[in-house]
């Protein structure tokens, strides 16, 4: 169990792509388009605080090898989380 | 003496110690070898088949090019070419790419990990034969005229029976989606293996990088294969049935196709790519005679990649009309998984450059990669930015793209592995004479083919057109295409002259570790594998620990010879590899041969309609199965053994330390990931076609949804009641009990919607395809539950041999489990939304 913490950084970066795609197809597909920044900030919020979290706790590991990973993991996760917020937050909304 | 002092076993050993070991792992004679298992045999036949595709499929590309070389050809028919390019694409992604690296696993990982054999050989003698005849009989299509013709991704509405009647089509489902049956099989053993059965010592820092790649690479089918699995099943309900998944005019919606091929298509993209970059990072540590530079940082970037490939699958439907937002999440994606390409990238370049560098043919097929695959990826930026994406969308920029990116990225990298790991399986290894000319030709003719398209796309050259006119700039270019095409064609043939000239398959008399490489696959080796399984404390072990492969030769390290007489391997733990257990290991039989070949011959009777004959098949390929089964769990009370080093394991585990648990839950995973799309799919309708979707008033009674969740719970705690009866004495006929209330939830669930035809629209579709899946599953957790019965009064089963009650018992929950997501689906979700 202990080795799967090593993808947990990458897995808040799935929640969070996921969050963004279906929250936002669902706000535009129901007409509430302004809601889609909210979105993005609100979910981009949480990510970043338990990834950045996780590559904190990375630094408690049992052997070096997995906390040295779960670190690298949780950090380039952290760069996904931003690429997608920018992302969301740059492209027109429900166009 | 120069050797380390304290091995585990001490010299000299018994005299007919080494005798018995070679006997019991010699594969079997005459007929008898179609039985085979080890996966040195398995592996070998596993490359030589997904090879043989890969030369079929391109005998069908010389075709299209031929017809393509000059404009207004008649050489072949729009009939005849649709069919080519969708098995061309078909068998290049599904029969040979998939499977040659599925293939490079099982033949190179048990001897790399310092296992025996992998943990299910059977399963991967299934696996093999599944595929392979699967294979043979969907690429004979093209000789009857019942060849697919809708393209290898298989777009509704095109691909429906209005449009596409006969049975075309039907083989392309059903093959593609039993073949992908035997891939998710495969990954589950490669799992299991990477896991469990490392040498001692082979701490996770320390496992190989091909090890890692393809651990990745199996975790990568768990999830995404069942996507196109459950699409080429709705896809089939709807052309033989009806059920209306795919239709807009009843609410379906034929954009859910290219969200679930998609799902699957673009993470296949890199499950294809990253065992072949796991292969790279393997060869070119020994041909620089240097260990890989960043070890950690390409382990990070296999892992990372894995899952940013998930992201992306929408950058194939760029031009679907999907909002701009939703779109450019799928872009920002696809620029970041360049970022873990590019640190193995990185890692590969310093390593030439910190070694010194010997050019051998494995290492030109390398740096034939490295050019060829940077400008893939580099397009394949381009192709990332949507507005490009959109201008060259469906045009020969893309069939550039993808063959530098598919070719470059993994036939380059297979190429420099066949020359690479030839002299481990083979008395001689290639020539590295003709090996020049092989890579000379296949480098200039694929850029001679396909640095051309680049530009025949850009100047508006449309995909999967038959012919053009003269006159509008394409013709020069076609005709260099051609020619490069038939230049990579040489190189392969020179390649398959070499390869009859000196590949003699042999594992003991193998031609040996002749790069001087520092992996344990290149220990002196036979069918068993290695002599004795040795202790690592290094990643490159040859290298860093002196005198080992005499050592190991010798016997002196652990389980030496056959400690039961029968077949055997060492079960380590997932991340320190500390032995635990030894797990016996099955021999030889003709029950998952014969499973195999059945169940292939039950699919094509299906797709031929032939149901009467495809009943007797599907009936003899299951009891094949459940016989092979009943042979499995061997009994619990066997002492332990002595492996050497004043270890002694014991024969027989339960729970987390045993290999079927782990499958079990792979398996679950496997499952859920499929449920997972099927949900997707609905939700996904009802954001298309809201309408179709019931008001309260005239949805299915809640009544029934309520029974049927509480019948299904009790059933579970039937299933623990039995468990109770198993830690006492064994007995575990309480699963009787659990049977009739999971028949009488899926009954009541089907009551429920009885007023419901899934012909009248997307709605009552995909929720009648919900049931249909928590009916199989329901089934299938019967047929496992009576299994385990009759095994408790065969006296098979009892307090400490409960490996069948236990996979019964995992799977039964799960059923439960995923039955009531899909009740609370289908009764709440129409409750809540209107």
């Amino acid at each position: 169990m202990h080795a799967l913490w090593i993808s947990s950084g990458i897995v808040v970066w799935a929640l969070h792509f996921t969050a963004l795609y279906g929250l936002t197809a669902l706000a535009c597909a129901r007409g509430h388009g302004e809601a889609v920044p909210w979105i993005v900030a609100f979910a981009t919020a949480i990510a970043a605080v338990v990834a950045a979290g996780i590559l904190v706790k990375g630094y408690r590991g049992r052997s070096a090898f997995i906390e040295w990973m779960t670190m690298s993991v949780a950090a380039l996760a952290l760069l996904g989380i931003a690429y997608e917020a920018t992302a969301g937050l740059l492209s027109p909304l429900c166009e | 003496m120069n050797r380390p002092v304290g091995l585990p076993n001490p010299l000299p050993r018994p005299p007919d110690e080494y005798a018995r070991l070679k006997a019991i792992w010699q594969p079997p004679r005459g007929l008898r070898f179609v039985t085979v298992i080890n996966n040195n045999y398995i592996g070998v036949l596993y490359v030589g088949a997904a090879f043989l595709f890969f030369i079929l499929a391109g005998i069908l590309a010389l075709l299209m090019r031929t017809q393509l070389a000059v404009p207004n050809n008649d050489f072949i028919g729009p009939e005849l070419y649709n069919q080519l390019f969708t098995m061309h694409g078909t068998m290049m992604m599904f029969l040979f790419a998939v499977p040659a690296v599925e293939a490079m696993g099982i033949l190179l990982l048990p001897n790399m990990l310092g296992a025996r054999d992998l943990p299910f050989p059977r399963l991967s003698a299934y696996a093999f034969w599944a595929y392979f005849i699967g294979g043979l009989v969907f690429f004979c299509s093209l000789f009857f005229g019942l060849a697919p013709k809708g393209g290898w991704f298989m777009y509704p509405p095109l691909t429906t029976e209005a449009y596409s009647p006969g049975i075309n089509e039907d083989f392309w489902l059903l093959g593609i989606g039993f073949i992908e049956i035997s891939a998710i099989a495969g990954a589950i053993e490669i799992i299991v293996g990477i896991l469990r059965t490392r040498a001692p010592g082979m701490t996770l820092a320390r496992m190989p990088v091909f090890a890692w790649a393809m651990l990745v690479f199996a975790v990568m089918i768990i999830f995404a294969f069942p996507a196109v699995i459950l699409a080429t099943l709705l896809l089939e309900l709807e052309r033989a049935f009806h059920w209306p998944f795919f239709t807009a005019a009843k609410g379906g919606d034929p954009l859910l196709w290219q969200h679930l091929f998609w799902f699957f298509g673009h993470p296949e993209v890199y499950i294809i790519f990253l065992p072949a970059a796991g292969m790279v990072s393997m060869i070119v540590p020994t041909m620089a005679q240097t260990p890989l530079a960043g070890y950690r940082l390409v382990v990070l970037a296999l892992i990372a990649t894995g899952f940013l490939s998930f992201g992306l699958w929408v950058h194939h439907m760029f031009a679907t009309g999907i909002p701009k937002v939703s779109r450019s999440y799928f872009q920002a994606a696809s620029m970041a998984v360049a970022i873990p390409s590019g640190i193995q990238f990185f890692a590969w370049i310093a390593t030439i450059a910190k070694g010194r560098m010997h050019f051998g043919t494995p290492a030109l097929f390398i740096l034939g990669f490295l050019f060829i695959f940077l400008l893939g990826g580099l397009t394949g930026v381009m192709v990332a930015v949507v507005p490009f994406d959109l201008q060259v969308h469906d045009t020969y920029f893309v069939v550039a793209h993808l063959h530098y990116v598919l070719i470059g990225g993994m036939v380059f990298p297979l190429f420099a592995a066949f020359y690479y790991w030839m002299p481990y399986t083979s008395r001689h290894a290639l020539s590295e004479r003709l090996g020049r000319w092989v890579f000379g030709f296949m480098f200039v003719g694929f850029n001679v083919a396909f640095f051309p398209m680049h530009i025949t796309g850009l100047a508006g050259m449309p995909r999967r057109v038959y012919t053009y006119q003269a006159g509008l700039g394409w013709d020069a270019l076609n005709m260099v295409s051609t020619i490069g095409a038939f230049m990579i064609a040489v190189g392969v043939l020179i390649f398959l002259i070499d390869v009859a000239r000196r590949f003699r398959m042999s594992a003991e008399g193998n031609a040996g570790n002749v790069w001087n490489a520092g992996t344990l696959e290149w220990l002196p080796n036979g069918n068993y594998s290695s002599r004795s399984i040795p202790a690592v404390s290094s990643r490159e072990p040859l290298w860093d620990q002196p005198g080992l492969a005499k050592d190991v030769e010798e016997g002196r390290y652990y389980l030496p010879g056959t400690a039961t007489g029968g077949r055997e391997t060492i079960m380590t733990s997932a991340v320190d590899a500390r032995p635990q257990w030894v797990l016996r290991m099955p021999m030889p039989g003709w029950a998952p041969v014969i499973a195999a070949w059945l169940t292939a011959v039950f699919f094509f009777m299906l797709t031929f309609k032939l149901v009467l004959l495809a009943i007797p098949a599907g009936i003899i390929a299951i009891g094949a199965l459940l016989h092979w089964a009943w042979g499995l769990d061997p009994p619990a009370h066997a002492p332990p053994v002595d492996i050497g080093g004043g270890l002694r394991l014991p024969l027989y585990a339960t729970g987390p330390l045993s290999q079927a648990w782990w499958a079990m839950v792979l398996l679950m995973l496997v499952s859920a990931s499929l449920y997972g799309c099927v949900l997707f799919s609905y939700l996904y309708l009802w954001t298309v076609s809201p309408g179709m979707w019931p008001d309260p008033d005239s949805s299915p009674a809640l009544a029934f949804g309520m029974t049927a969740a509480v019948l299904a719970a009790a059933s579970s705690a039937a299933v623990a009641y039995a468990n109770r009866g198993v830690q006492r004495n064994g007995n575990c006929t309480g699963l009787l009990l659990a049977v009739p209330l999971l028949v009488a939830a899926s009954a009541v669930n089907l009551a429920g919607h009885g007023a419901l035809s899934p012909q009248e629209s997307g709605y009552a579709a995909i929720v009648y395809a919900i049931m249909s899946i928590d009916a199989f599953f329901a089934t299938v957790s019967i047929v496992l539950a009576l299994f385990a019965v009759a095994r408790w009064f065969a006296g098979r089963l009892d307090r400490e041999r409960r490996v069948t009650f236990d996979n019964a018992r995992l799977f039964w929950h799960y059923t439960v489990a995923q039955t009531l997501a899909g009740l609370l689906m289908v009764f709440g979700f129409p409750r809540l939304v209107n």
